[in-house]
Parts: C-alpha cells; sequence; structure tokens
C-alpha cells in the first residue's frame, strides 16, 4: 500500500515536472517566433511622461480646451514673428516641432512646463519637422561630413564647407545639428 | 479621479493663508509646531508640503524616478532615473542624475552660471543667469527646452503653482511607505492625473508621486520615490560650483545657436 502511494506520488510530481517542461518548450517555440516589438522604429525613451511634469497638452479629453489655447498661442506667436526675420521662423518651427508640445501654455505667466518627446535618433540622422516640408530640420548622432572643427564664443563649430553644425545639448540627449554661421563667418 | 472633490481658488488660497500664518515665525516654527494633519483634508496635506518645501532653506533628496515611455506599437517600456537634487535658497542648485542606460547628466547653478554637464561625452553647455534658484528653474525648462521632472517642487512659489493647476483633489487613505505614516492625496489639473503620498508629521514632505498623462496616447505614468530627505544647510558651496573635466568641450543650448532647415532631400542621408 505505501509503495502504491509512492507510486503515486512520483506519478503526479513526473507528470507536473513534464507538463512544466512542455510548457516551457511551447513557450521557448513561441518566443522563438515572437514578432519583434515596435517594428520598423527605435525603442522610443521619451514621451509625456518623460519629463515628470505636472502640465502636458491634452490630446484626449480636454483636447477642445487645448486647441483654444493653442489657439491663442499661435495667435500671439504670430504677432511676435512678425517681427522677425525668416530664419527665425525657421527656428521657431525647428522648437515647436522638436519639442513634443506636452507644455502648459495655460496663462501668460505660466513659465510652460515642458516635456520634450525624446525623439530617439535613429541611424546616422533624423528628420524632426516633417510638418511643413520647406522647414526641415535634421539631427545626427554624428556629423555627416569631415568637418573643420572652430571654436567661436567659447562653443564648438563645425564647419563643412558652407555648412556648420554644432552640437546640441537638448532635453532629448546630444546631437549635431545644422546652424546658422557664427557671427563673423 | 470621478471621487475627486472640486477645489476652488479661493479655498486653496484660505488655506494657503491659515497655513502661512501658522507657519509665519519661520520655516524652523514650521517644523516644530506643525501638528498631525487631521486625515480626510487633501487640501490642508497638499498646502502644508507645498508651503514646508517653499518655505525650506535648503534640502537635498533623492529623487528615484520611473516613466512609461510608449512604443510605436502601442506598448510601454518603463525607463528609470535616479536624480540627487541638492537645492540651498537663494541660488544654489545642483542636480545629478543616471537614466537607466547609465547616462550621467550633472546641472549645477550657483546664482550666475547655469551649466548642464555630461561627463561620459565630455561636453557641457553652459549659460549666463543672475538670478534665484526659482528663475534659473524656469530658465532650464522653458527657455534652454531641457527636462527636470518635478520641477514644480523646488519652486519657492509652489503653493501658487498648485492652488493655480489643481482643479480636483481627494484624500485617499492614511497609509504607511517605509513604516512612515504618509497621506495618500489624488488630484487632477487640467491635463494630467497626479497622487501624491505626503509625510504625516512634521516634515511634511512628498515621498512618493505618480502622475499619469491621461491625455497622451497610451496615458503613461511617472513615477517617482522621493528619500533621504535632509534639511540641513550645505557646510560648503563647492558642491555647486561646475567643474568641467579637463578637455570637455562646449557645446549649445538649444537658444544659443540657430538652426536651420534642412533641404528636404537631405532628410533621408
Amino acid at each position: 500500500m505505501k509503495r502504491a502511494q509512492l507510486s503515486v506520488a512520483a506519478l503526479v510530481a513526473t507528470t507536473v515536472f513534464a507538463s512544466g517542461f512542455v510548457a516551457e518548450v511551447q513557450a521557448a517555440g513561441r518566443l522563438a517566433g515572437a514578432a519583434p516589438m515596435s517594428r520598423g522604429g527605435a525603442i522610443h525613451r521619451g514621451g509625456p511622461a518623460a519629463g515628470g511634469s505636472f502640465a502636458a497638452r491634452d490630446r484626449g479629453q480636454g483636447a477642445q480646451r487645448q486647441d483654444s489655447i493653442a489657439e491663442r498661442q499661435e495667435d500671439r506667436r504670430e504677432d511676435w514673428q512678425d517681427h522677425r526675420d525668416e530664419v527665425r521662423e525657421d527656428r521657431q518651427d525647428f522648437i515647436e516641432d522638436e519639442l513634443d508640445g506636452d507644455r502648459d501654455w495655460d496663462r501668460d505667466d505660466d513659465w510652460g512646463e515642458v516635456i520634450v518627446a525624446g525623439a530617439v535618433i535613429a541611424g546616422t540622422a533624423a528628420v524632426v519637422g516633417a510638418a511643413a516640408a520647406s522647414t526641415r530640420h535634421v539631427y545626427y548622432n554624428t556629423l555627416p561630413c569631415t568637418a573643420t572643427t572652430l571654436i567661436v564664443g567659447g562653443i564648438t563649430y563645425f564647419r563643412c564647407g558652407s555648412i556648420w553644425y554644432s552640437q546640441i545639448y537638448a532635453a532629448n540627449g546630444i546631437s549635431y545639428a545644422m546652424v546658422q554661421a557664427p557671427p563673423g563667418y | 479621479m470621478k471621487a475627486g472633490v472640486p477645489i476652488s481658488s479661493a479655498l486653496l488660497s484660505s488655506l494657503l493663508v491659515t497655513v502661512w500664518l501658522a507657519m509665519a515665525p519661520g520655516h524652523a516654527a514650521l517644523a516644530t509646531e506643525a501638528a498631525v494633519v487631521p486625515a480626510g483634508n487633501a487640501g490642508r496635506v497638499l498646502t502644508d508640503m507645498a508651503e514646508f518645501l517653499a518655505a525650506a532653506p535648503a534640502f537635498d533628496v533623492t529623487v528615484k524616478a520611473s516613466h512609461d515611455a510608449v512604443q510605436a506599437d502601442g506598448t510601454h517600456l518603463e525607463f528609470s532615473a535616479q536624480r540627487r537634487v541638492k537645492l540651498a535658497r537663494p541660488d544654489r542648485l545642483r542636480i545629478e542624475s543616471r537614466d537607466s542606460d547609465g547616462t550621467v547628466d550633472i546641472v549645477t547653478f550657483d546664482g550666475r552660471t547655469l551649466s548642464s554637464l555630461r561627463p561620459a561625452a565630455g561636453v557641457y553647455a553652459q549659460t549666463g543667469f543672475t538670478g534665484d534658484v526659482d528663475g534659473a528653474i524656469v530658465h532650464f525648462v522653458r527657455d534652454l527646452r531641457m527636462r527636470l521632472p518635478l520641477a514644480m517642487l523646488l519652486l519657492t512659489k509652489l503653493p501658487d503653482e498648485l492652488n493655480r493647476r489643481v482643479t480636483t483633489l481627494a484624500y485617499v487613505e492614511k497609509t504607511a511607505i517605509d513604516e512612515h505614516p504618509v497621506h495618500h492625496i489624488a488630484g487632477t489639473t487640467d491635463s494630467v492625473d497626479f497622487q501624491v503620498w505626503i509625510r504625516d508629521g512634521r516634515e511634511p514632505v512628498p515621498v512618493r508621486v505618480v502622475i499619469t498623462y491621461r491625455g497622451a496616447a497610451g496615458q503613461p505614468c511617472f513615477r517617482a520615490d522621493l528619500v533621504d530627505w535632509q534639511f540641513a544647510a550645505p557646510s560648503d558651496n563647492t558642491a555647486f560650483d561646475f567643474v568641467p573635466p579637463p578637455q570637455a568641450r562646449r557645446i549649445a543650448f538649444l537658444n544659443q545657436v540657430q538652426t536651420i532647415a534642412a533641404n528636404p532631400g537631405e532628410s533621408a542621408r
């Protein structure tokens, strides 16, 4: 009788072990065939929550209110930009595009906590600012040319022919961007 | 947050005035006289916390944070970062952060210069800014477009910021974190839901914060545990001095160069 009990126990244990093993094998099989996450894109580290801000652009609930805020801001921006030249306008576009726009522009005295999208630079370059095809700004992980290094006003610039680059220290990392030639060049 | 009750500016203002009057003798008095807040009064708890931090001449805290990053296919990934924040009012600040990928950034402000250093890359950016910590933080986030999670908690105008932003507030429960009794408060602003756990007692500091970006795709969250709060004035100010490593190169903040657009064809490079 005792032997029979042991046999039953052994059988149960073997069955549990075997079923676990089979489950693992099946899981491994599924893992082997699993599709890659974020297909076609790099891992994205940023987004609205990365900033830890108490303000964010609301794209779902409250979107209407945010639209109103955006419109007011746009009005102010247009007035403001009337006094700027085209290059300045491009830069503004760049900032608007680069930043995810998650900010609180609710009131004029608001200091506008900003959350940066943390745009990941995939490969050599990433395009930022696709809203207008004529005003695309490009980030580079590495310089796309063999550059001459100059220090102007304490800041390091890189020159490739007539094109100037500068490294930018921004919320989403350090990268190279095409910039206006520094003063005097 | 439907359980929350609307909180009017007038109510919060009156709470602020009441608490301010109770604390008028100064921060030291605040530390000794503040009584345990009765459970259930979310506005009072939040105001106590805001006034306490705003009045602190100095503090040192470690922030262990994480956030959800929503991927292109909708899945969530969590990334973490740890920050050591040293603040000495009126005009000293140092924040050393280490992201989960090992990236270290050190931000310093000494009353005249605001600097950000990334040692591993051998680069730093720097800009002149004369003013107090409040001004430097606003400049850093708004003008330089840098990231500083929970920046609002570092400002002397924290009570005003909360007063202006909070739309609903609720007392969830009295619980404990690390064996300290805490008040669990939940609230909303126009764009986020937040929860904050505030220590009960003479030092009503926030020990945990969760922010949910309800309007963002995937409703990602930011979470932070704030540990090792210290309020002793720093023995010296050298921690706030910016000392770039040898060979470090100065690069630009966004507002220091004029980036220009590339031709459309260049985007594929």
